[in-house]
């Protein structure tokens, strides 16, 4: 038992003035009577039982003591709860992120993250100190550790849910480098799970974690893709990927909308627990912005809407190759690129600056800068890369459905007659691979942005298949597109908005899709602008110069949000924490029983005084 | 106002009762009560055999007439009552709303006036240990507002002395008839002994005990000093449930004390509460008992 408010137990102090009242008020009230004839027969009959009788002369008195006790304790607020907790200091970790928006359980994942925290914050008394986190794609501390309970419970009501991903390890890192500055400090986390396992150290910071979820049912769009027609008069194709979340099937109308207008409805099928692609065809305009939404309401609805902005810009690349036709094939799918193409001995020593994008195949220069590259059946001379023989007949068993360069393409069954087995540095990430090495893989690294082909083509049916153009396609956009950080095909809410200056001009004006308009300085000389307020998804429109505006997609497109996994237990490296599935609750305070109580004695007393006892 | 004492619809009830006495005796004058003595009343008795030297008016000549036998006829004497009432005037009689005293007087005053319709006589005192007021003999109706103005003068004040005033009473109305007391009863000497004066002489005694309800149950609270309103006895008490269970065995305890003496003794008891309208007391208590018809 603890108390909330222990200092009203001074209260009791005024048990002193009513002892010091009772002895003062020895002179009695005077009451003249006819007779005390009878008194003295009824006063000596009450002697019979005098011990009784003079506890029962105090007993109002005793009544009175007792009730100030009483209602001390009730205003010192007690508490029926397992531990004490005095002094202690609570970090309350609350996950804001999109999946956390889902309204699998009333009225939302977030609120009853809130209500838990609510709940953990009043189990604490004046003596604790709080602290409050909010984690998304990053962390921001909704109030520093206060004594003040109302703040941080004001701070828990303003929390604001994102339509972002989820990572704990900023969160977790400041949560317990704050804690761990008090000896009973514990840190409380109330999150759906769904980010990666952080490997934190927990400096022996008690942790507790409280799952919030159920079982959502929840329908996502998780790609989209808009291509330009091959040619001229053929349709605009856009790809749209819808993952569904649930156990049981479900029919989901899907939304094109073309430059902000609707153009067409597709009913989808969606079966339980899978993904499917849907393909829209448009002609008699050309898009340059597409917005697809499903139309009937899930547990999830940040995940239902997505956009594409259709670059307008013509790409260029160049093509170092001895001649390859299922290469030019596949190169010349992709609509409004301008192509260079040079012999493998010219290439040495040429500047590569002006192009998007380069592609060896089977021959890298010496001396190659950083840049965007593609090597086929080819490594850089750069340091850590590294030939080490072959290898027969590898199967492509397992792929990278996340990576851009990969998205939507199929690799399974692909046969390969001889890979290179290459030895690459550690920052270099294999999209597709087979048993022993990687078939495919891409990094980024610096200025740099490259894929690699570790076999050779001609060597596989690959070229033959419908992946091979959706994968050069795909390489070539990725390669091709500004910035640098970006690993997602698109960007996701939380990222930066990097934006190239118009010569002489120092700031961008960027709306968001809400409507709130943005202006950013940049320092004198910089060429790049960034913008970082994208936590909402949708379309910015960013003018950076004269002439059009630019316009940007942010989507969620993220499936371990839109799943709405919920994990059973939190891993931190070694230790994992077992979820509490109930929010902790609110410890009893039962101060009205003894207040209650204190009226009864009142009652009493009057009862007595009045000697209807 | 000598009024109040009597209120008229009262009045005309008890027009209609007289005092009954269970003993004979003889009085002094020529009332209306029948008297033990047979002789001149109006009322056949009896016969009995002519002796010589009795009155010739009392033979019944048709007996003889029929029978050649002299019979005298006896007649009841009907004799004048005596009814003295003693009320008790000391302070503590002052107590009670309405207070004793006032509900002593009131029954007095029925009491005297039953009487005086019947031509009997009718002394009252009113005594205290230190004081004592005698009013003058009164008989027959018009002595009503003498009675009404004697009673109205009466006022408490002083101690209880039963054993005195009762003494006193006893041996002035030495004549057979109605002794009646009115009192609390409220004496530290206690009751039994002043009361025995009662039984002196050939008399029908009657004790009216008058409490009232606030000493059948006080309305007090909390810690007090009870005063004695006689002497200034002082006891401090803590009111509460028990104590007041005991005081109620107390005043239990005094009016079955007082009720089991009078019925040991022959004395006519009545506990009257002054809550109780005197109607109630004289129509139906008394008629009940027999004391009035």
């Amino acid at each position: 038992m603890s108390f909330l408010a222990p200092l009203s137990f001074l209260f009791a102090l005024l048990t002193i003035p009513i002892v010091v009242m009772y002895f003062l008020k020895r002179k009695r009230k005077k009451v003249p009577i006819p007779s005390t004839f009878l008194w003295v027969r009824a006063i000596e009959d009450m002697r019979v039982n005098a011990p009784f009788q003079r506890l029962r002369t105090s007993l109002l008195l005793l009544l009175q003591l007792l009730l100030v006790v009483l209602a001390a304790t009730a205003l010192a607020r007690p508490l029926l709860q397992d531990q004490p907790s005095r002094g202690k200091s609570l970090v309350i970790l609350v996950d804001v992120s999109a999946s956390m928006g889902m309204t699998d359980v009333k009225p939302s994942r977030l609120d009853a993250a809130k209500q838990a925290a609510r709940g953990a914050i009043e189990a604490l008394t004046e003596e604790d100190q709080i602290m409050v986190i909010s984690f998304s794609n990053r962390a921001e501390v909704a109030s520093p550790f206060t004594l003040d309970r109302t703040a941080a419970l004001g701070a828990v009501e303003a929390l604001r849910p994102a339509t972002t991903a989820t990572s704990l390890r900023e969160a977790f890192q400041m949560a317990v480098a704050a804690a761990r500055q008090f000896a009973n400090a514990e840190i409380l986390v109330l999150s759906d799970g769904n980010f990666d396992p952080i490997h934190a150290p927990t400096d022996e910071v008690p942790v507790r974690f409280v799952a919030i979820g159920g079982t959502p049912v929840n329908a996502a769009i998780t790609g989209l893709d808009v291509r330009k027609p091959p040619a001229l008069g053929d349709p605009w194709t856009v790809f749209v990927f819808i993952e569904h979340f649930s156990k049981e099937a479900r029919e989901v109308p899907v939304e094109l909308y073309v430059n902000a207008a609707l153009k067409e409805v597709q009913e989808v099928k969606l079966e339980a627990g899978r993904g499917r692609a849907v393909i829209f065809e448009v002609t008699g305009v050309a898009p340059e912005f597409v917005e697809v939404r499903l139309g009937k309401g899930d547990d999830l609805a940040a995940d239902d809407r997505a956009w594409f902005v259709v670059s307008a810009e013509r790409k260029k690349i160049l093509v170092v190759t001895l001649g390859n036709f299922f290469l030019e094939q596949a190169i010349a799918q992709y609509p409004d690129l301008e192509v260079d193409r040079v012999q493998p001995g010219a290439a040495a020593g040429m500047d590569m600056s002006s192009y998007g994008a380069v592609i060896f195949e089977g021959y890298s220069p010496p001396g190659l800068k950083d840049g965007r590259y593609l090597f086929m059946n080819c490594l850089p001379e750069w340091e850590g890369f590294r030939d080490e023989g072959a290898v027969e007949s590898p199967m492509a068993i397992d792929w990278d459905r996340q990576h851009p360069v990969t998205r939507l393409v199929e690799f399974g069954s692909l046969t390969v007659k001889t890979a290179r087995k290459a030895a690459v540095p550690g920052y270099v990430k294999p999209l597709v691979e087979s048993v022993k090495v990687p078939l495919i893989a891409a990094w980024m690294k610096g200025e740099t942005r490259a894929v690699a082909v570790h076999f050779d083509i001609l060597q596989s049916d690959w070229p033959l298949r419908l992946s091979f153009p959706l994968f050069i396609s795909n390489a070539i956009e990725w390669l091709t597109r500004e910035g640098t950080g970006d690993w997602q095909a698109h960007r996701m809410p939380g990222d930066p908005l990097r934006v190239r200056l118009a010569p002489g001009r120092s700031e961008i004006e960027v709306m968001t899709p809400g409507g709130a308009r943005h202006v950013v300085k940049v320092a004198p000389g910089e060429t790049e602008a960034s913008f970082t307020l994208t936590d909402e998804a949708g379309i910015y429109v960013v003018k950076a110069g004269e002439g059009t505006d630019q316009l940007f997609a942010v989507n969620l497109m993220n499936p371990v949000e839109s799943s709405g996994r919920v994990i059973p237990e939190l891993r931190l490296g070694e230790e994992s924490v077992k979820g509490e599935t109930t929010p902790p609750a609110p410890p009893r305070e039962y101060w009205s029983w003894l207040a209650w109580l204190a009226l009864g004695l009142l009652w009493l007393e009057w009862l007595v005084f009045h000697r209807r006892i | 106002m000598p009024d109040t004492l009597l209120e008229p619809g009262m009045i005309a009830q008890l027009e209609r009762l007289e005092l009954v006495v269970r003993r004979l005796f003889s009085g002094r004058m020529r009332g209306e009560k029948r008297s033990r003595r047979r002789g001149q009343g109006s009322e056949f008795a009896d016969f009995r055999d002519y002796a010589q030297g009795d009155d010739l008016r009392h033979i019944d000549w048709n007996i003889f007439g029929r029978l050649d036998r002299l019979f005298l006829k006896l007649f009841h004497e009907e004799e004048d009552l005596h009814l003295s009432i003693w009320i008790d005037a000391s302070t503590s009689m002052s107590f009670g709303e309405p207070s004793k005293l006032t509900y002593a007087k009131k029954a007095a005053a029925a009491l005297a006036y039953i009487a005086l319709c019947n031509q009997d006589r009718v002394t009252i005192e009113a005594a205290t240990a230190e004081r004592m007021e005698l009013s003058r003999p009164l008989r027959g109706k018009p002595q009503l507002f003498r009675l009404l103005e004697f009673l109205d003068g009466i006022r408490p004040g002083g101690e209880t002395d039963l054993e005195r005033g009762l003494k006193a009473f006893a041996l002035r109305n030495r004549s057979p008839g109605m002794k009646v007391a009115i009192s609390d009863f409220l004496d530290k000497a206690g009751f039994a002994e002043p009361m025995r004066w009662l039984l002196r002489g050939r008399s029908e005694p009657v004790a009216v005990h008058v409490m009232s309800p606030q000493e059948v149950e006080p309305e007090l609270v909390g810690d007090l000093t009870l005063e004695d309103s006689e002497d200034g006895d002082t006891k401090d008490v803590s009111i509460s449930a028990p104590l007041l269970k005991s005081y109620r065995r107390s005043v239990e305890a005094l009016c079955g004390n007082l009720k089991e003496f009078a019925r040991s003794h022959g004395i006519a008891y009545f506990f009257a509460q002054t809550r109780v309208p005197l109607e109630e007391m004289i129509l139906k208590a008394l008629r009940a008992r027999g004391v009035v018809q």
